[in-house]
């Protein structure tokens, strides 16, 4: 019965009404004719019935033979609700045109997800991976997982295993990177300990070697403060030396900040300019010439994001901050300001393993250049390993 | 054997399933006559309505009263 139904209303059909005339005869002259016609009610002077719309014209014919008058009370079905809305085919054709774009992004790469590295070794499995299908836009069939193991397992010899699995639109890669070992140590097997720098010694603690400085020596930079070769009863022997020297040493800090310079600093315009971003694709959203000039560039990818995961749909954002040369004029203050926390950075820089016992600062005014200069009185380990070269063979 | 006879099934008094030739003499909701080859076959009742009609058959239903055979 609901096929029956369904059909009907599939091809359409009408309530009719007949009135006057033979209401017997119109219906013989409908089963003779086999019209087909259905639902008849007889009521006061009037009769009615249902046929499909395509058959209702032929009922006329009928009708004016028996004298009765036919009109249409009710419409129903699939050909009237598109006449209702032929007006408005554009919704139809909008919902088409959706329904086979959907049909046709189901079957792409949305997203790849790589899992297992590095942020840094990521953009290289991903490229490792685009020429072998698997980017976003890629058609998601005909993915061969052992190939491309295979293949990108070849270019990518930091990785030692890789997966591709697809999750509906996603791509989930699966990668373990290599596992680096320390590299072998030098194999030393003699060496001096010299002193790295210039200083006064004030402890000196031989574990191995022979040693030849002594505390309170001032030593020069290369000076030999620990022996490798050691003197036995049985002769000289090699040893590696090791050990720590601490020594007073001097170190300087200078930092110079004129007082008039020329920087490109930013104008505050900022030019951006933006490619739309669809399913790998970059289609420019501007027209704008090349910029010229002096410019800052700074570039940022902003997708369309859904539940955590980006989506292949999105801008990408150039961003010129325009710069001009302007000429920057300090006071001493500023400059001495700016001084010392070019000095303190470079302090923490340079002395960040020794021990500053003292430090003394002059600042000057050296032809329009505020000078701030350091010295640091320091305790630090001077001695340096320098292997022994031993030649093989002779005499 | 084949007949030209009518022949009628019967849903308790609220459906008739007549199979066979007919025509309609009378169709109104407390009688319906209908032209068989058997003769013609008259419905008393209240409501009554035939709510399918093709040249070989026809479906008489509503409250049936009596079926008579004029």
């Amino acid at each position: 019965m609901f096929l029956l139904r369904w059909w009907r209303w599939l091809l359409g059909w009408v309530l009719w009404e007949a009135e006057g005339g033979a209401a017997e005869r119109l219906l013989n002259l409908f089963t003779n004719e086999q019209v087909q016609v259905w639902g008849f009610r007889h009521g006061v002077g009037a009769l009615k019935g249902c046929c499909f719309a395509r058959d209702y014209k032929k009922l006329r014919p009928y009708a004016r033979k028996t004298g009765m008058r036919l009109r249409v009370r009710e419409k129903h079905g699939l050909p009237f609700l598109l006449r209702r809305y032929r007006v408005h085919s554009g919704i139809v054709v909008g919902a088409a045109a959706a329904c086979a774009l959907l049909l046709f992004l189901s079957g792409r790469m949305w997203v790849v997800s790589i899992s297992g590295v590095s942020e840094e070794k990521a953009p290289a499995v991903a490229q490792a991976l685009e020429p072998l299908g698997v980017y976003v836009g890629a058609p998601t069939k005909g993915i061969n997982q052992l190939d491309i193991q295979f293949e990108a397992l070849q270019q990518l010899p930091d990785i030692t295993w890789l997966a591709v699995n697809m999750e509906g639109c996603i791509a989930h890669v699966e990668a373990v990177e290599r596992l680096v070992g320390e590299p072998p140590k030098e194999n030393i097997t003699a060496s001096n300990l010299v002193a790295a720098r210039d200083g006064r010694i004030v402890d000196i603690i031989v574990v191995s070697g022979q040693k030849v400085a002594q505390v309170g020596d001032g030593v020069a930079e290369g000076t030999l403060l620990a022996s490798g070769v050691v003197d036995t009863t049985v002769g000289p022997l090699l040893r590696r030396s090791m050990g720590i020297v601490l020594a007073e040493t001097t170190h300087t800090i200078r930092a110079e900040v004129p007082l008039e310079e020329t920087l490109l600093l930013p104008t505050g315009e900022e030019l951006v300019q933006s490619d739309l971003l669809f399913f790998g694709m970059r289609i420019p959203l501007y027209a704008n010439l090349p910029v010229t000039g002096e410019y800052e560039l700074c570039e940022e990818n902003r997708p369309v994001t859904l539940n955590g995961v980006s989506l292949p749909v999105g801008v990408y954002n150039y961003r010129y901050r325009l710069l001009q040369p302007t000429v920057v004029t300090r006071t001493p203050d500023e400059a001495a300001a700016l001084a010392r926390e070019r000095l303190l950075a470079q302090e923490a820089e340079e002395l960040a393993t020794v021990t500053i016992q003292n430090r003394s600062e002059t600042a000057e005014l050296v032809g329009g250049t505020y000078v701030l200069t350091c010295t640091y009185d320091c305790i630090e380990n001077i001695a340096k390993e320098v292997p022994i070269q031993v030649e093989e063979g002779g005499e | 054997m084949l007949t030209s006879d009518v022949r009628m099934e019967v849903y308790g008094n609220k459906r008739v399933v007549i199979e066979g030739s007919c025509s309609i003499v009378e169709y109104e909701t407390d009688v319906i006559r209908l032209n068989t080859e058997s003769g013609i076959v008259r419905f008393m009742g209240r409501d009554l309505c035939l709510s399918c009609l093709t040249k070989t058959s026809a479906v008489v239903m509503g409250q049936i009263l009596s079926i008579e055979f004029v």
